[in-house]
């Protein structure tokens, strides 16, 4: 995952995937700060259906590109990037940023049936911040290849 | 990102009010005159908390939470048989407020955690910013 990953070409990717991390955020903060409403129900956004979408944009960048060796030459040509760029998004519709309410079983620790629980929410927010800095490193790692790529050509 | 800030930002002060609430409940639980002097005991207040609703304009994301104080008007009051007391009554009970300290502490304690809960959430938040500007480079 990490090689793929780190091909040039997938920035768009890992874009999607900060941009994910730092929506989940917010929803999980609202959801912390409402631990003590009564009957608040904890949202989410759909984790799931965020993953399928990015591993089908994924394959579908591996299809695209026929030598992921050589990301410099997909980067400068104008004419194979910007047609895959607009697929890719395509993948991400704005729905997959939009908080839902997952179904859960009701509780019976509190009496309104909410099954809140601080620990599993400050537990996923912990993830979710690993993760977006995953992304952001992998992506100011491929910033730094091509920042010392056109340096070297100077 | 700067929104979720204003979210946790929003629970802190809802904890904050809810544990100012409770100190004053704690503070006045043996009043038994009101403000304006009347023999009158001291109602206990509470906090509610609402979530606040969403508007149409943004799409669904995480939701503030607003709070506010009200007077419990359902607790009873209790009657304390005090004879000597200035604001006993001709049965010779005092009416002291509808506060009970055992609940307040123990409100006091969720409050307390509840507030660490939003504080560390700010905390990651700020994390993931700083991580977001060290792309500048």
């Amino acid at each position: 995952m990490l090689s793929q990953a780190l091909a040039a070409g997938n920035v768009n990717l890992l874009k999607q995937a900060a941009r994910f991390a730092e929506n989940r955020q917010e929803v999980l903060a609202g959801n912390i700060a409402n631990i003590d409403t009564p009957g608040y129900k904890m949202r989410d956004l759909p984790v799931d259906s965020f993953r399928a979408a990015l591993a089908t944009a994924m394959e579908f960048e591996r299809g695209q590109r026929p030598t992921s060796s050589s990301p410099g030459l997909t980067l400068s040509n104008p004419g194979s990037t910007v047609q895959p760029i607009q697929q890719v998004s395509d993948l991400f519709p704005d729905q997959l940023f939009e908080a839902i309410d997952p179904e859960r079983q009701p509780g019976i620790t509190f009496q309104d049936a909410g099954n809140r629980s601080i620990e599993s929410q400050m537990l996923g927010m912990t993830k979710n911040a690993v993760y977006q800095n995953f992304a952001l490193e992998l992506l100011r790692l491929q910033y730094d290849q091509l920042s010392s790529a056109i340096s070297e050509q100077a | 990102m700067f929104r979720t800030l204003d979210i946790s930002a929003s629970g802190l002060m809802a904890q904050r009010l809810r544990m100012d609430t409770i100190a004053g409940n704690i503070a006045q639980s043996n009043t038994t005159v009101n403000e304006e002097g009347k023999v009158a005991p001291f109602q206990r207040r509470l906090v509610t908390f609402q979530a606040q609703q969403e508007s149409s304009s943004q799409p669904a994301g995480g939701l503030a939470v607003e709070a506010q104080v009200d007077l419990d008007t359902q607790t009873p009051f209790r009657k304390v048989h005090q004879p000597g007391h200035p604001h006993a009554d001709a049965d010779g009970n005092v009416t002291l407020p509808n506060v009970n300290t055992i609940t307040e502490f123990v409100n006091a304690i969720e409050a307390g955690r509840s507030y660490e809960a939003n504080l560390s959430t700010m905390e990651i938040t700020k994390g993931m910013i700083q991580g977001a500007f060290k792309l500048l480079g």
